[in-house]
């Protein structure tokens, strides 16, 4: 089996790094790869939708939002089945519904308190480390 | 940065109050209310000219009535003398008794009637022909008993020559003259009165006649005003139906505006809370990652310590042991405040977005309940929570209990130690709104810090109790959005009263501020 690559799309270079640094302390060492807006990681995944992948995504992007994101993903049969990971600072329950109802998988908010953060981030690791990412085809 | 500001527009704003139809039901006009005035006067003054004028008819016709008996008593006086005559005269000439009978009928009603007709003229310009007219008709009678009583002592020829001495015709004559006197005057005076009667009896008429023309003026006149202001009011009436059909219109075009402002705010809340709190999670998270990081160097540097004492300055060991630490003590308190503010903002903002829904509220219970709560506390500090008899309330639950909860928690919360706390809740209904006071004998607040007590994240006084400054801030808001308000009365150093207003019922600003 093909190893999972987790796509991760975060505008926030400080976030970003902060995620990967916990998904490791989880003991997770797939592959990551990082983009920063939401232009070059929907090129990047619906060009590249024969390899697994898992995409944990900001909502709060310059260049559209992730709701968008995610709607271009769900809609596109090559991506539809990858599986999404929504990670925002705020806890608004429309928000949370929104991604929902647009197909996310899981919705973890960003806290403040970075001990609780972390614990989230390497539950997470955790998680993906045993969940069978589906074949994208 | 303020909330608040942006918060107050939609409640305290004039765009939910019912506009004021703008054409008021017209009460009756003071002109027409003055010829009102004026008609009724006019129709005292012509009822009181009519009676007036029926007593002097009245009097008239009194007074000629009066002539009239004058009249028919002289006319009487003088027919029966005149039958007395006639009676003796025919005796004398044929000598047979029948022809006394006439005599005999008059005689005995002459002097009775005599005197009737001097009290009839008593007083009147007539009395003396009157008066004349009874002393010859007395004498008359005595006349024609002599001449009868003669007839039977002496026969007839005595008789008749007695007659012949003309003495009866002279009496009668000046009998004749008085009545012709009396009836002269009378008969004048009867034409006058009674044309004064007319004349009396045609002004009252005419004034009949005018005062009905002038009730019927003013019956058409106000009858005309009161139609005019009838359907005036038919006019206002459906203006105010209009109106009242375009309400809806004006209520779904204001609350559009509202709704507007409000998804302004919330974009803004969730513009601050996301964009203040992304570079929060970094400063905490690579606090946390410096914090490790030096907790490792730290350790290095014990274990340095310990195997070479000499060769670690005292420099580094403070730097390490003290400064570091206190350094991260102070970062972190102060992004847990950051944290904590950015929350207030979210949490007011997201208040600001539920829909309230306003239900029957038991105070007494509500409010026992909050107190229940606070038990604790108020058995930690000796204190009490009097509860008085409070005014039902329909509104939303949730608003309600965070306003009174946020009271309450307050007042205990900001007691004076030095005597035992006493925080009591009254309240009555008054017109549409309930009135609630909720008094406590704690600290107080200082006159200058009245008004700034409600602003967010303000706090007054001393500062030994934690709170962030947004509870009072959050009940001003929940008052405004219930169509109420919350004003405060303190002195500093003896306690607070918080007066709060409420809407009895649910009121359309919590319908549409949803």
């Amino acid at each position: 089996m093909e190893a999972v690559t987790i796509v991760l799309i975060e505008d926030d270079p400080g976030h970003a790094r902060l995620i990967e640094k916990n998904i490791r302390r989880a003991g997770v060492n797939n592959a990551i790869l990082h983009f920063e807006n939401g232009t070059a990681s929907l090129e990047h995944l619906l060009n590249n939708g024969h390899t697994p992948t898992l995409v944990l995504l900001d909502l709060n992007l310059p260049d559209m939002s992730g709701t968008q994101i995610l709607e271009k993903l769900k809609s596109n049969n090559g991506t539809k089945h990858v599986p999404v990971i929504v990670l925002t600072t705020t806890d608004d329950k429309v928000e949370i519904q929104k991604c929902y109802d647009l197909g996310c998988n899981v919705y973890i908010t960003k806290p403040v308190d970075y001990d609780a953060f972390a614990t989230a981030i390497r539950q997470l690791g955790l998680f993906l480390s045993v969940m069978q990412v589906p074949d994208s085809k | 940065m303020t909330l608040q500001t942006a918060n107050d527009q939609s409640p305290s704003g004039p765009s939910f109050i019912a506009p004021e139809p703008n054409v008021r039901p017209r009460v009756l006009p003071t002109a027409q209310l003055g010829l009102i005035l004026v008609g009724f006067a006019a129709l005292i003054a012509a009822t009181l000219a009519s009676v007036a004028l029926a007593q002097r008819n009245r009097e008239a016709f009194e007074l000629a009535s009066r002539t009239q008996t004058v009249l028919s008593d002289t006319a009487l006086s003088v027919e029966l003398l005149e039958d007395a005559e006639t009676g003796q005269r025919g005796f004398l000439l044929t000598e047979r008794e029948a022809y006394l009978a006439p005599y005999r009928a008059a005689i005995g009603l002459v002097p009775a009637q005599l005197d009737r007709l001097v009290a009839d003229t008593a007083g009147l310009p007539v009395a003396g022909d009157a008066e004349r007219l009874r002393t010859a008709g007395l004498a008359k009678i005595d006349e024609l008993k002599g001449t009868l009583d003669l007839y039977g002592q002496d026969g007839r020829a005595a008789a008749l020559s007695r007659v012949m001495t003309n003495t009866g015709k002279t009496l009668m004559d000046e009998v004749r003259e008085a009545a012709a006197a009396i009836r002269a005057d009378q008969e004048h005076k009867l034409l006058e009165r009674l044309n004064a009667a007319g004349d009396t009896s045609r002004i009252l008429i005419a004034a009949e006649i005018g005062t009905a023309i002038l009730v019927i003026f003013i019956a058409l006149f106000t009858g005309a005003g009161f139609y005019r202001n009838i359907r005036a009011l038919r006019g206002t009436q459906d203006e105010l139906e209009a109106t009242n059909a375009n309400l809806e219109g004006i209520v779904e075009t204001r609350t559009a505006a509202l709704r507007q402002a409000n998804d302004e705010i919330q974009k803004f809340a969730y513009i601050v809370s996301h964009d203040l709190r992304a570079p929060l999670v970094n400063i905490m998270g690579f606090t946390a990652e410096l914090e490790s990081a030096a907790q490792k160097v730290g350790r290095f540097v014990n274990e340095r310590i310990r195997t070479s004492p000499g060769e670690v300055s005292a420099e580094i060991i403070e730097t390490i042991g003290e400064d570091v630490p206190e350094a991260f003590r102070f970062i972190k308190t102060s992004t847990a405040k950051m944290d904590g503010l950015i929350g207030a903002i979210l949490k007011l903002s997201r208040e600001g977005r539920r829909v309230l829904a306003p239900e029957p509220l038991a105070m007494r219970a509500l409010v026992e309940n909050i107190a229940a709560t606070l038990k604790h506390r108020t058995d930690e500090v000796d204190a009490e929570i009097v509860i008085q008899p409070l005014p039902d309330l329909t509104a939303d639950r949730l608003a309600i209990e965070q306003i009174f909860g946020n009271l309450l928690d307050n007042a205990v919360k900001y007691l004076a130690p030095e005597r035992p706390g006493v925080v009591t809740i009254r309240g009555h209904a008054k017109g549409p709104f309930a009135f609630f006071e909720i008094e406590d004998n704690g600290r107080g607040i200082a006159p200058d810090d009245h008004e700034r007590v409600f602003e967010l994240f303000r706090r007054a006084g001393q500062q030994n109790v934690p709170g962030e400054g947004i509870g009072l801030a959050y009940v001003r808001q929940l008052a405004y959005r219930l169509g109420g308000t919350i004003t405060l009365e303190s002195t500093f150093g003896h306690g607070t009263i918080f007066k709060l207003k409420l809407p009895l019922a649910g009121t359309r600003t919590q319908r549409d501020a949803a």
